[in-house]
């Protein structure tokens, strides 16, 4: 009895730690295209941005000359097999890749893709 | 030993069967290909126009869950040509006029300026390239051959091509430039030339700062690749280590030594009182 409940315990707590805070999500609705706030919202970034003691998690984006972003990628891995910079560049190889499927299919610039949060941290957003 | 044959097939299925989507859309389009020559998949000028243009381009493009997708094969223009003479004698307006833009270039098909004016009349201003073609191949016709003018309609020349440039078409930007700079077909008007000039300018430079960009993103792709998989080697390297680690340990804990609490003389690994006894300590 003793272990299903400590089961149930760990399950709610996990489940519970796979949405960003509420700022966060309030500024990505704003920022993000929606292609990209359902990435960055996925259960499986989510899940490594919320364990960031664990985890590395990273998002990048591309923007168009007005400053809209237009492309993403992320990546998310456990510190015991990855490092950071692997994951950095994995997150920047996707956006880079989605700039150009973006260029070739739009006809229009995406200026080099940069990472835009660590985790839930945004990069640029004053706490 | 069979057993261990079956999960690691299942473990790596994955990585020996499967194949890169763009080798699946090349498979799928090439077997099409084969059934259409062999007469065994029903023909449409749809998948004619469809052959002819991923021919001429020299890539099939696929669009599924929304992106896009390239794969890329040798360009065959001859094949172009081959394909949308096909979809043209099915009765295909769009057939006829992507036909007609090949015999203009001569590209796959032996460039005849009056054939493809007569191929690109029915769909002039249906779609935009073949609207900027047509007043490509009358202009491209009366220059050569100034006897012609009279006989060809100079007024559809200039609608067909303004049609054109009005859509950011290049070559139309720059025949309409010729055209009222010499004013042999229409009268001179070199402020109009000069904007038509100015946008077709315009239109070039962003062209090659988009292809700078694609050139960019793929040198960084490339670059960034290879980071990770230099990272991936230390990552795997972490992984193994660690896992030593973990086997180390249960192993440690698994001696009967670690079983019994209270061993404290000729334990096995020697306990602190047997390393002092044996004068180590």
């Amino acid at each position: 009895m003793k272990k299903i409940s400590f089961c149930l315990f760990i399950l709610i707590i996990l489940t519970s730690c796979v949405a960003p805070p509420k700022i966060v999500g309030d500024f990505i609705s704003r920022d993000l295209p929606q292609n990209c706030q359902q990435l960055f919202l996925s259960f499986n970034y989510q899940e490594s941005a919320n364990t960031s003691i664990t985890s590395h998690a990273f998002f990048a984006v591309g923007r168009t000359d007005d400053e809209q972003i237009a492309v993403c990628g992320a990546s998310w891995g456990g510190k015991l097999a990855t490092t950071a910079l692997q994951i950095k560049s994995m997150a920047l190889s996707k956006c880079e890749s989605m700039r150009i499927n973006y260029m070739k299919s739009n006809s229009q610039v995406v200026k080099k893709c940069d990472i835009y949060a660590e985790g839930n941290k945004i990069l640029f957003l004053n706490p | 030993m069979k057993f261990i044959l079956i999960i690691f097939l299942a473990l790596n299925s994955n990585f020996l069967f499967s194949s890169s989507f763009e080798d699946k859309i090349l498979y799928h389009y090439k077997n099409i290909e084969l059934q259409l020559n062999a007469g065994t998949y029903e023909s449409n000028s749809a998948i004619y126009n469809f052959l002819g243009i991923s021919y001429l381009n020299g890539f099939f493009e696929e669009k599924y869950e929304g992106k896009k997708y390239w794969a890329y094969f040798d360009a065959d223009a001859d094949k172009a040509c081959l394909y949308f003479t096909k979809s043209y004698e099915m009765g295909d307006k769009l057939g006829g006029g992507l036909l007609g833009m090949l015999y203009l270039n001569g590209t796959g098909c032996n460039k005849d300026l009056k054939k493809a004016i007569k191929l690109l009349k029915p769909v002039r201003l249906d779609y935009v390239d073949t609207a900027s073609s047509y007043g490509l191949a009358i202009h491209e016709l009366i220059r050569n051959d100034e006897s012609l003018k009279n006989k060809l309609d100079i007024k559809n020349m200039i609608e067909s091509l303004e049609f054109g440039a009005k859509n950011n078409q290049i070559p139309a930007l720059n025949s309409l430039y010729q055209l009222y700079t010499e004013g042999k077909f229409v009268n001179t008007n070199q402020k109009l030339a000069n904007e038509y000039r100015k946008k077709a300018k315009k239109l070039i430079d962003e062209k090659i700062r988009l292809q700078n960009a694609i050139n960019d993103a793929t040198s960084n792709l490339q670059k960034l690749n290879a980071t990770a998989n230099n990272q991936k080697k230390i990552g795997d390297r972490k992984k193994f280590l660690f896992s030593l680690g973990i086997i180390a340990t249960a192993f440690y804990f698994s001696q009967p030594a670690y079983q019994n609490d209270v061993c404290t003389v000729s334990c096995s690994p020697p306990s602190a009182v047997d390393l002092m006894n044996w004068g180590i300590l």
